[in-house]
């Protein structure tokens, strides 16, 4: 499916349901609370409200894509359940046991704190050596990991022009993608 | 024991950031395959049979004419209805309200049986008698209740 076919509304809601569950999965698993049924629910909530016209509408300029304007809406599905479940959490005492454990289910819990700590740690160490060879790559990340995240300012501290910070950032992606997708093979094996 | 800490954030906080910029390729077609959503989408357990399913069942209750999202198909027939009346209603109305000031007030009771045209009708002389409007704006309302009337009567 091109943009082109998203732009002129010929839609293969069948890919768009693909990709938003997609996106919803990662999102909610990086947040502790990766769980299958809510990732669809999310998505399909997100074309149905969009297919309703009842809600917001696509705010073309914004979202150029109808994709675009779909993951903002699965965002903020996300954002609202978070909201409900912190809200619920500060009130746990007056809930039923069942409740209560169907809430501790999805709650990150402090040993899943630790985890994700090293495994920061574990990613950022593996993309520092996959960058080694490259100075300018090894001096963006530092950079960054100093709180500098805008290109213009990236540019100024490493005295570089904006066009090879861009280009630096896209070739950074490029090499944390081959991060993730080494660890997430590592733990299917 | 801080200084980690924050150093440990920083680097959260980046990989965040980058693991957002990758999620949002999921929303462009020309950066991630079908093929590689799907394969995805399988390792972590979904069924894509079931999604495609579901996306069908979507689209479907979308096309359906009386289904829950047709309400706004719904309203712009009505909508287009009315303009039909509203084209089909003759040139001439205006001429067709009387011209002397008793023939007005006449036109005006008769008028107060319709559906919704007594309010309207004492909502108009709320703030004013009769004798304080003229005839150009008793022949003005006349002529709005008429058409509110010819608009109304076949459509709802």
């Amino acid at each position: 499916m091109s943009e082109e076919a998203i732009r002129e509304d010929v839609i293969d809601w069948s890919e768009v349901a693909k990709r938003l569950t997609l996106y919803a999965w990662r999102r909610l698993d990086r947040l502790g609370m990766g769980r299958r049924d809510l990732a669809e629910d999310f998505a399909f909530e997100a074309i149905r409200r969009h297919l309703d016209e009842q809600y917001v509408d696509w705010d073309r300029e914004r979202y150029p894509t109808l994709l675009e304007f779909l993951g903002s809406q699965v965002n903020g599905l996300i954002r609202n359940h978070l909201r409900k479940f912190s809200t619920n959490r500060e009130v746990t005492g007056e809930l039923d046991s069942y409740t209560l454990q169907q809430r501790m289910r999805t709650a990150p819990s402090q040993h899943r704190v630790l985890e994700k700590r090293e495994e920061t740690a574990r990613v950022i160490g593996i993309l520092r050596e996959r960058v080694e060879q490259d100075a300018t790559l090894g001096a963006l990340l530092d950079v960054m990991l100093d709180g500098i995240e805008k290109p213009a300012e990236q540019a100024r501290a490493l005295s570089l022009p904006v066009s090879e910070i861009y280009k630096a950032n896209r070739r950074l992606k490029r090499h944390f993608s081959a991060v993730r997708d080494t660890l997430a093979q590592a733990n299917l094996s | 024991m801080s200084d980690e800490n924050n150093k440990l954030e920083s680097m959260d906080h980046i990989l965040a950031l980058m693991d957002e910029s990758l999620d949002e390729d999921l929303l462009h077609p020309e950066r991630v395959s079908l093929e590689a959503i799907e394969a995805e989408l399988e390792e972590a357990g979904f069924s894509t049979s079931e999604l495609e399913a579901r996306a069908a069942r979507l689209a479907t209750r979308k096309s359906k004419p009386n289904g829950p999202l047709s309400w706004q198909a719904r309203a712009s027939k009505k909508l287009d209805r009315s303009r039909e009346i509203l084209a089909r209603r003759p040139p001439t109305t205006a001429r067709q309200v009387s011209a002397d000031r008793a023939g007005l007030l006449r036109q005006l009771d008769g008028l107060r049986s319709m559906p919704g045209a007594e309010g309207r009708i004492q909502a108009y002389f709320r703030n004013k008698s009769p004798e304080e409007v003229t005839d150009e704006e008793l022949a003005s309302l006349i002529e709005d209740l008429s058409i509110l009337h010819n608009l109304l009567d076949p459509i709802d």
